[in-house]
């Protein structure tokens, strides 16, 4: 009986659909990891280890949300052969215009943009929370895209890049990538009014240069703060400054990081949500923790 | 263990057992949707476990026990209400036990254990899972007879 049981069952049993790729299971795991010691160490010491590879993997960006260094060499590729792409489904064309990203979030779930779009990869292909974040690899038009996206649409930041598939190098661009993409939108959908996309680096009235963050010319800075209050994904402490700069445009806050060179800045015009910098902070820690986590 | 090592031999692990072990997820649950979280979450947990377990080479029944130990019949997460899947009269049968009959069942009569590595796995005692094994085979009795029938 025994025997015929266990024959029967393995009859009865098939193999059921499709397995979910090998990756997800290895990022879901690293990041139990991650978690594991982050719960292990003071704060302190998990933010130096961020530092200390933000460098190497934070590459620079295009899109919205990009801005930074020129484009340096990508990490060669140790993961190249093809894997089997991933499904998402197609997003309702009332989403979709031509600036739509090759992925995008609704409602917490990732779709892509046209059936063109072939999916190669994704990180966090769900994620409800309030501001989802994720990537995914794919290939469009004969091209192979790196793709971070933060929030739902139509409130959302994008990254892209164009690179060979190499799901590692991903990985750890993309974790670079979203506390800054997300420490931008939580600038851009906190203010008051109507929701605009936030200030890139490009169009930020300050920079740095070397490790200090000073006004672009036309600008002079007014205030200047070493180290200041900040989230400490999106402004880890890397040369962080705040400055306050007087443009012919009129009066700007400016809070960022440089890390030998790579980094991001977070720009809001005076008066939006605080008059003086020192009120600011707080202001934009606040938001952010709430984006970034 | 450099984590490159680490992770190939994970993957190749995972590669190799998966689909295996999610037919255990599956035999216990009765639910394709739950048995894969089942086994994500088993998982998660093997990498994070990987060198203790690889150096004591128990990375199938790590995975396995955590499936068996999980809550089989909770619901999935952030899915849709599904019809119930086509299955043979023997999966309903066997799906209608009690969650710990069915783990006796699915561990003992299916994948081979003995009792006593049965009761080991469940952390129960060797009497309890000899009870729940004969309560369970009488319970499908009916269903095997019919079917050979």
């Amino acid at each position: 009986m025994t025997t015929d049981l266990g024959d029967r069952l393995e009859q009865a049993l098939g193999d059921g659909p499709p397995h979910r790729p090998v990756e997800e299971h290895l990022v879901a795991g690293r990041r139990a990891v991650r978690r594991r010691r982050r719960t292990a160490t003071v704060g302190a010491a998990a933010a130096l280890v961020v530092l200390g590879v933000a460098p190497v993997l934070l590459q620079p960006s295009s899109g919205a949300g990009g801005g930074g260094p020129d484009p340096t060499p990508l990490p060669t590729p140790t993961t190249t052969e093809a894997p089997t792409p991933v499904h998402l489904l197609v997003a309702p064309a009332r989403f979709v215009s031509p600036d739509t990203p090759p992925v995008l979030y609704l409602y917490g779930r990732m779709f892509k943009r046209a059936r063109d779009v072939t999916v190669l990869g994704t990180y966090g292909e769900i994620d409800v929370s309030a501001h989802p974040k994720g990537a995914a690899i794919v290939r469009v038009g004969g091209r192979t895209l790196w793709v971070v996206v933060v929030g739902n649409e139509p409130e959302r930041l994008v990254v892209e890049r164009e690179a060979p598939y190499n799901y590692q190098a991903f990985m750890g661009w993309a974790q670079v990538e979203f506390p800054i993409l997300s420490g931008r939108l939580a600038l851009a959908a906190t203010a008051p009014g109507p929701y605009q996309q936030p200030v890139s680096d490009d169009d930020s009235p300050a920079e740095y240069v070397g490790d200090l963050l000073v006004a672009k010319p036309g600008g002079t800075v007014v205030q200047r703060i070493h180290d200041p209050l900040a989230n400490a994904q999106s402004v880890p402490p890397c040369h962080a400054q705040a400055v306050q700069v007087h443009t012919g445009d009129g009066e700007w806050f400016v809070v960022g990081f440089d890390c030998r060179g790579v980094g991001a800045v977070y720009s809001e015009r005076v008066g939006v949500r605080a008059t003086t910098l020192s009120a600011w902070l707080p202001r934009v820690k606040k938001v952010q923790d709430a984006f970034v986590g | 263990m450099r984590v490159e090592a680490r992770e190939a031999a994970y993957v190749e692990f995972v590669t190799a057992r998966q689909t295996h072990l999610r037919r255990v997820a599956y035999a216990l649950c009765g639910d394709w949707v739950r048995a894969d979280e089942l086994l994500h979450t088993a998982l998660i947990r093997l990498y994070a476990a990987w060198p203790r377990v690889q150096r004591d080479g128990t990375e199938e029944a790590y995975v396995r026990r955590a499936i068996v130990r999980s809550d089989l019949d909770r619901e999935p997460r952030s899915t849709p209400p599904r019809p119930p899947p086509e299955r043979s009269e023997l999966l309903e049968a066997l799906h209608a036990l009690p969650p710990i009959q069915r783990k006796v069942v699915v561990l003992e009569h299916w994948l081979g254990l003995t009792v006593e590595e049965v009761a080991e796995e469940l952390g129960i005692s060797t009497r309890r899972a000899a009870t729940c094994s004969s309560r369970a085979l009488i319970a499908l009795q009916y269903v095997l007879t019919r079917e050979d029938t």
